[in-house]
C-alpha cells in the first residue's frame, strides 16, 4: 500500500494549498476536516481514490467520508 | 493523490502560536528577532511613543521599545470570531505593513499546520523555502517511519 503523505505549501500572502497523497477511504476526509479549521477553504477537490474502500475498513464507514 | 484543499486565508486564532511566531520568526525594528511579546488572558491597554496610554487594548502586545524608535505599542486583539486582529498605528504601519502581516500569517500558518498534523499523527519530514518565497512542507504518518 502506498504511504500516506501530506504536502502543504504556504505562499508569501499566507495562502495555503494542501495535497493529500495515498489516502484511501475515510481517513482522508477526517484529516481534511481537522485541517479546514485552520483557515478559509476556497476549494476542495476529491480524487478518485477518495471514494475507494480501505481493505481494513468496514464498508459502511465510507458513507461518513 | 486523494484530495486537495486550498485556503485563501489562514485565520490566526491560537494565541500561543501567535506569540511564538512573533518572537521567533518576525523581525522588529527595535529588537531584530529578539522582541519580548506579552500575552494576556484579557486585553490590556497599548501605550504610545510618549508613554501615553492609548484607548486600544489587546491580548498580545509588543511594547514600543521593541517595535522601533519613536514607535507605539503593537497589539493583536481577539475578535468575537476568535481571530486576532492587528492594531498598528499609522506611523508604525510604514514598516509593519501588509507585507509584514502577510509574512506573519505565513509563519503562523507553518506552525499551525505542523501542530495540527502532529496531533493527527503525522510528523514533518521536510520543510523548505522555494524561490517565490513560499514554504513547502511534507508530512508522513508517524507509524510509517
Amino acid at each position: 500500500m502506498q504511504e500516506t503523505t501530506v504536502k502543504i505549501t504556504i505562499d508569501k500572502k499566507g495562502r495555503a494549498k494542501v495535497e493529500m497523497i495515498g489516502f484511501h477511504g475515510v481517513g482522508c476526509g477526517e484529516l481534511a476536516d481537522k485541517l479546514k479549521s485552520i483557515g478559509r477553504v476556497t476549494s476542495e477537490t476529491n480524487k478518485p481514490e477518495f471514494y475507494e474502500t480501505d481493505e481494513n475498513t468496514n464498508s459502511l464507514d465510507n458513507f461518513a467520508g | 493523490m486523494s484530495k486537495y484543499l486550498q485556503f485563501d486565508e489562514l485565520e490566526i486564532t491560537d494565541q500561543q502560536l501567535l506569540v511564538t511566531a512573533l518572537e521567533e520568526d518576525m523581525t522588529f525594528r527595535g529588537a531584530g528577532r529578539s522582541a519580548v511579546v506579552e500575552s494576556f488572558a484579557s486585553p490590556q491597554h497599548l501605550f504610545g511613543f510618549g508613554g501615553d496610554q492609548r484607548p486600544e487594548t489587546a491580548e498580545v502586545i509588543v511594547r514600543r521599545q521593541f517595535v522601533g524608535s519613536a514607535a507605539n505599542d503593537l497589539g493583536f486583539k481577539r475578535q468575537e470570531s476568535g481571530n486576532f486582529r492587528p492594531i498598528i498605528s499609522a506611523y508604525d504601519s510604514r514598516f509593519y505593513n501588509a507585507a509584514w502581516l502577510d509574512e506573519l500569517s505565513q509563519r503562523y500558518g507553518e506552525r499551525r499546520f505542523i501542530q495540527e498534523m502532529h496531533e493527527s499523527g503525522y510528523m514533518l519530514s521536510n520543510k523548505s523555502a522555494i524561490a517565490d518565497g513560499s514554504t513547502e512542507m511534507s508530512f508522513v504518518a508517524m507509524g510509517a517511519i
